[in-house]
């Protein structure tokens, strides 16, 4: 392979680690602190990439600018999940969890089927084939903003859960829920901002990725398995976890069509994922350990 | 307040039987009817329920997953029979015994995996199997040494799917299936009753309750947990044997989908998880509800109103209601509307909360 | 014990009720025509169209007092039940089934797309009725030895073998270089092995015009087109040829056009000028070409006439799938009045030996084949720049000159 390609497809695997990394920022989170595995994730991508839709064909909006009105609406939506289904079920098993969001998952699903239909929609703006030349390679506009965009959420956020005071509660809630409460952490109102704000990172990663990728209310599925992947990868425990975890799977992503059918390269992440969870035991052990009652 | 009880047990056992006698003779009486083919996908339906509920209820291991075990039967018995010749009923114990063989293969590694590990385990199991097989023949094409194989007809169709020959007779051919798979759901009920009476059912309950303390009293998990799922792909896989013998084309897409493992881990969850006749209850409300919905069709002026789209909705909904507020499903909640302490000993699901 | 006989009952009572259908059957004094189409789901937008054209042909038989039947002497009017099978194949199965074993349907009308129909059409061919479709044209569907299945959609080898014939004049015209490398990539479905054969097929007739270079499939629903489009560059073809639904369609060739790819010609086989396609690519979407069963600028008599009652009817054009369900729907009522009859076997006959001509298909001329599908040729288009779009083959339909190859500045 030309020297000139291969560094394309490095960087095109770095952008692309960028856009993975937002999409499972906010899986990480919730799963961090409420050991709940969020099947929903994948749903609320999928809504708001809708809402972004929306917010751009009917207004006009610069579509840059739609995560700004984005995701304080999900950051709403999220705490009012966390009450009416998290909190309801605080003592069950995690499965319960997982099946309650699966749950909530298929209600968004077909929501937007019947108010959408199945069509398939795309947003198109001005920005949208926008590339720009570094070193005589073509870059998308659209995936450098998501990269910067995402880098700029991963020092934010990893600032807010080191500086600030809710941050350091939910740090603290995901080390010993018991313990923090003992300390005097409010679990409960930090759970739902923890909530919150995972969901308003998977409404992030929902417009972002509308600008990317045309989409129907099935969206967000494989994507949220390429999510459960990295954050089992890297992200359990800290946010650069699923920086890294993510920057993996895009090289082995990339790196695996060399010999792979391109048709595979799914594949190659659901492989990944049921590896890493079988062979990966020592991260898993001690959250596996809490999880048993 | 005292409530009088009718002979429940004569009752009930005159219900059952007459019952049972019906859709026994129902088919002769009406040749060829809709009703029929309901009938069939019904039972087939019910046995999936039953099934997963092995793995799902009884050992507590909620899989994503058995969608592979549906395709793998339903292929070994086209491939087989393609390539064969062999007659399609012949091949039902082998697919039922490669579903079962592939179920211990995934099963193995992933069933040492806590919860929901292994449900996302299950995802990814199922989605990469589809995957696998779709792309299979394409694959096959480009190793040399393999290349026979797919070279005069494809394997697994890839995306083309294999059609099965159609039988000159198929009404007679029709009805004899539909009593195959009357009788393959009474046996799959019966496996599933017998289960809950012996130690194996005991030792599953007893790991689902709590693995570490089973554990402690020398019940081997992993064993017991891998067996379980064995007994449930098995069953499942001479469901799609039937399924491709009685519908006669079968794509990979289709038949390892994941709509289809998540329809075998909704009935049972709505009829009520780990219970004998809750997975039942939940497959016959699951097929015809969707039966209905499908077919009904309102028009108000300009407003034309498609149901069909409310059939996972529903069971979404369901599945958040029945999670929130009763987790013992339709059956639970039945249980709850009678109030009888007998009845809630008999039929207490096998998973307790917390 | 209770709970035993509640569920036998549940089971019972559940399957009986679909029996009160059987006394719903239509009187006999209609002839009745089912169809199962996908309403909602991924290809709702196909299937409306589909709708859209059963029923403006329904209105217009029904307009004219009916089918005339010789054998009872006087015209009978149609009823169409149209059922939703939801894009899914299972569903769909279903649906035949009941239309065939409940609602007592006399004929069968196709839906839409390959896999379903490669489904649904088992029923058809198991209770021997005769069915006819615009929406399925993968070659499988119809090699199976069927006798009732008829299509008025040409296969998709013939597809590629359309869009190579129409190179190789460009070829002699200098245009384009002998030989000419291509790379075919395709969908994982037979509507995109079919495509990714013929390709193959029609380079090794002409070894001297056409090399394959790069010949891969691709997973439905690609979201990452970067792999694919390497692979593509690395192969250092001419040509770029490929088969995909619209929603891939876009997200490969947005990508094709950020990564700044170029080939002398690009298709996406039958995509191309779909309002839905240009919307979401813009100038990427210029000097495509696409292969179609269908174009609502060709210029006969049949189509004009249909462009011009669709548009009439529902203040929109029509694209191929409204054409070829209505023209399914016309070819099956010509053949029940050419039988004479309602009898199916002999209706089935009829069909197998019908000629009409002219028609609004490509070339004029419905006649099956002997395994039932369609031999017609497609039309060939072009995208260009400001959202227009040109026939540019066969001759005797084109439009305009095709611009070939692709100007280099775009």
């Amino acid at each position: 392979m030309a020297a000139k390609d291969f560094v394309s497809l490095v960087i095109s695997a770095i952008l692309t680690a960028g856009l993975y990394a937002i999409m499972s920022y906010g899986l990480a989170l919730i799963y961090g602190v409420m050991k709940i595995i969020n099947l929903a994730h994948a749903g609320v991508i999928m809504l708001s990439a809708y809402m972004t839709f929306w917010l751009v064909t009917a207004y006009h909006l610069n579509p840059f600018l739609a995560p700004l009105i984005v995701m304080p609406t999900f950051f709403l939506v999220g705490l009012a999940m966390q009450q009416i289904f998290i909190r309801p079920i605080a003592g069950a098993p995690p499965i319960s969890s997982l099946l309650l969001l699966f749950g909530v998952w298929l209600i968004m699903q077909n929501v937007a089927y019947l108010i959408f239909s199945g069509d398939t929609r795309s947003i198109f703006t001005e920005y949208t084939l926008l590339t720009i030349k570094v070193a005589d390679i073509p870059l998308s506009l659209n995936r450098l903003i998501v990269f910067a965009v995402g880098i700029v959420v991963l020092v934010a956020l990893q600032l807010f859960l080191s500086r600030t005071y809710p941050g350091r509660a939910i740090r603290a809630l995901a080390a010993d829920s018991e313990a923090a409460s003992l300390v005097g952490i409010n679990t409960g109102r930090i759970s739902m901002l923890a909530f919150g704000l995972g969901i308003s990172l998977a409404a992030l990663a929902g417009s972002l990725m509308s600008l990317i990728y045309t989409f129907d209310p099935d969206f967000g599925r494989s994507h949220l398995l390429k999510s459960f992947c990295i954050v089992v990868l890297g992200g359990l425990e800290s946010i650069i976890g699923v920086a890294l975890g993510s920057l993996v799977l895009a090289l082995v992503e990339a790196f695996s069509v060399i010999w792979l059918r391109a048709a595979l390269q799914d594949f190659v992440s659901f492989a990944l994922l049921v590896l890493v969870l079988l062979v990966m035991p020592n991260g898993l052990i001690g959250l596996i350990r809490r999880q048993t009652r | 307040m005292k409530r009088f009880y009718p002979p429940r047990t004569l009752l009930a056992w005159l219900v059952a039987i007459g019952s049972l006698g019906m859709l026994v003779i129902l088919p002769i009486l009406f040749k060829g009817s809709y009703w029929q083919t309901l009938a069939f996908i019904t039972f087939l339906f019910v046995s999936l329920s039953i099934s997963w509920n092995i793995t799902g209820g009884y050992a507590g291991q909620v899989s994503f997953g058995h969608s592979t075990f549906l395709g793998l039967g339903a292929f070994a018995t086209a491939i087989i029979t393609l390539r064969t010749g062999l007659p399609a009923p012949f091949t039902i114990p082998i697919a039922g015994f490669l579903a079962m063989v592939y179920g211990f293969l995934w099963g193995y590694p992933t069933l040492r995996l806590r919860g929901p590990y292994f449900s996302i385990a299950t995802i990814g199991v199922g989605e990469a199997t589809r995957l696998f097989m779709t792309n299979l023949d394409d694959s096959l094409r480009n190793i040399p040494r393999l290349k026979e194989l797919v070279k005069y007809r494809p394997l697994t169709g890839g995306a083309s799917g294999l059609t099965l020959p159609i039988p000159p007779d198929i009404q007679s051919y029709a009805l004899k299936f539909y009593y195959v798979a009357l009788l393959f759901m009474l046996g799959v009920l019966a496996v599933s009753w017998w289960i809950r009476r012996s130690r194996f059912g005991l030792a599953l309950f007893a790991i689902n309750m709590d693995p570490d303390a089973a554990e402690t009293l020398g019940v081997s998990t992993a064993r017991y947990n891998v067996l379980a799922l064995m007994v449930s792909a098995f069953l499942v896989g001479v469901v799609g044997s039937l399924y491709a013998q009685y519908f006669f084309f079968i794509d990979p897409r289709e038949m390892f989908s994941f709509q289809n493992s998540i329809a075998m881990v909704l009935m049972p969850i709505i009829g009520g998880i780990g219970t004998l006749w809750g997975p039942v209850l939940g497959a016959v409300v699951f097929k015809v509800v969707e039966d209905r919905l499908l077919t009904t069709h309102l028009e108000w002026g300009p407003l034309s109103i498609n149901f069909v789209q409310f059939n996972l909705l529903l069971y979404g909904l369901l599945l958040v209601l029945i999670i929130l507020f009763e987790p013992g499903g339709v059956l639970g909640l039945l249980r709850r509307m009678k109030g009888s302490r007998l009845l809630k000993r008999a039929f207490t699901p096998a998973r307790q909360k917390g | 014990m209770r709970n035993v006989a509640l569920s036998i009952a549940a089971l019972l009572v559940g399957v009986v009720s679909p029996m009160a259908y059987a006394a719903d059957a239509p009187p006999p004094s209609h002839i009745v025509i089912g169809t199962a189409l996908p309403l909602t789901g991924a290809q709702s937008r196909e299937g409306g169209f589909f709708k859209k054209a059963y029923e403006l042909a329904l209105k217009e038989v029904n307009a004219g007092g009916g089918i005339m039947v010789k054998e009872f002497g006087k015209k009978i009017p149609v009823t169409f039940i149209i059922y939703d099978d939801k894009s899914d194949p299972t569903t769909s199965v279903q649906m035949y089934e009941k239309l065939a074993s409940a609602d007592k349907v006399h004929f069968f009308l196709g839906g839409y797309a390959t896999p379903l129909i490669q489904a649904n059409t088992v029923v058809a061919e198991k209770y021997q009725i005769p069915y006819v479709n615009g929406g399925g044209a993968g070659g499988d569907i119809y090699a199976r030895g069927m006798k009732y299945i008829f299509g008025l959609i040409a296969d998709i080898s013939r597809c590629s073998a359309t869009l190579m014939k129409w190179m190789a004049l460009h070829q002699d015209a200098g245009k384009l270089p002998k030989p000419l490398k291509i790379a075919v990539v395709g969908e994982n479905t037979s509507h995109g092995v079919e495509f990714r054969k013929g390709v193959e097929d029609g380079s090794n007739a002409a070894p001297a015009r056409f090399r394959v270079v790069l010949n891969e499939g691709f997973e439905l629903n690609i979201k990452d087109a970067d792999a694919l489009l390497q692979k593509v560059k690395a192969s250092g073809a001419d040509v770029f040829l490929a088969d995909a639904r619209v929603s891939d369609y876009t997200t490969i060739q947005r990508r094709y056009t950020e990564l700044g790819l170029y080939h002398l010609v690009i298709s996406y086989g039958p995509r191309g000028p779909e309002k839905a396609a240009r919307d979401a690519l813009g100038r990427a979407s210029d000097y495509i070409v696409a292969a179609n069963w269908w174009n609502k600028d060709m210029k006969d008599k049949p189509s004009q006439a249909f462009t011009k009652k669709y548009k009439q009817a529902y203040n929109e054009d029509p694209e191929w799938f409204a054409a070829l369900g209505y023209e399914s729907t016309r070819v099956l009522f010509t053949a029940i009045t050419d039988a004479g009859t309602l009898n199916r076997a002999k209706v089935r006959d009829t069909l197998a030996k019908i000629k009409l001509s002219p028609e609004l298909v490509v070339g004029g001329v419905v006649q099956f084949g002997p395994n039932g599908q369609i031999q017609n040729d497609y039309v060939v288009t072009q995208n260009l720049p400001d959202g227009k779009s040109i026939i540019v083959y066969p001759p005797n339909l084109a439009t305009a000159k095709a611009v070939v190859p692709v100007p280099k500045t775009k």
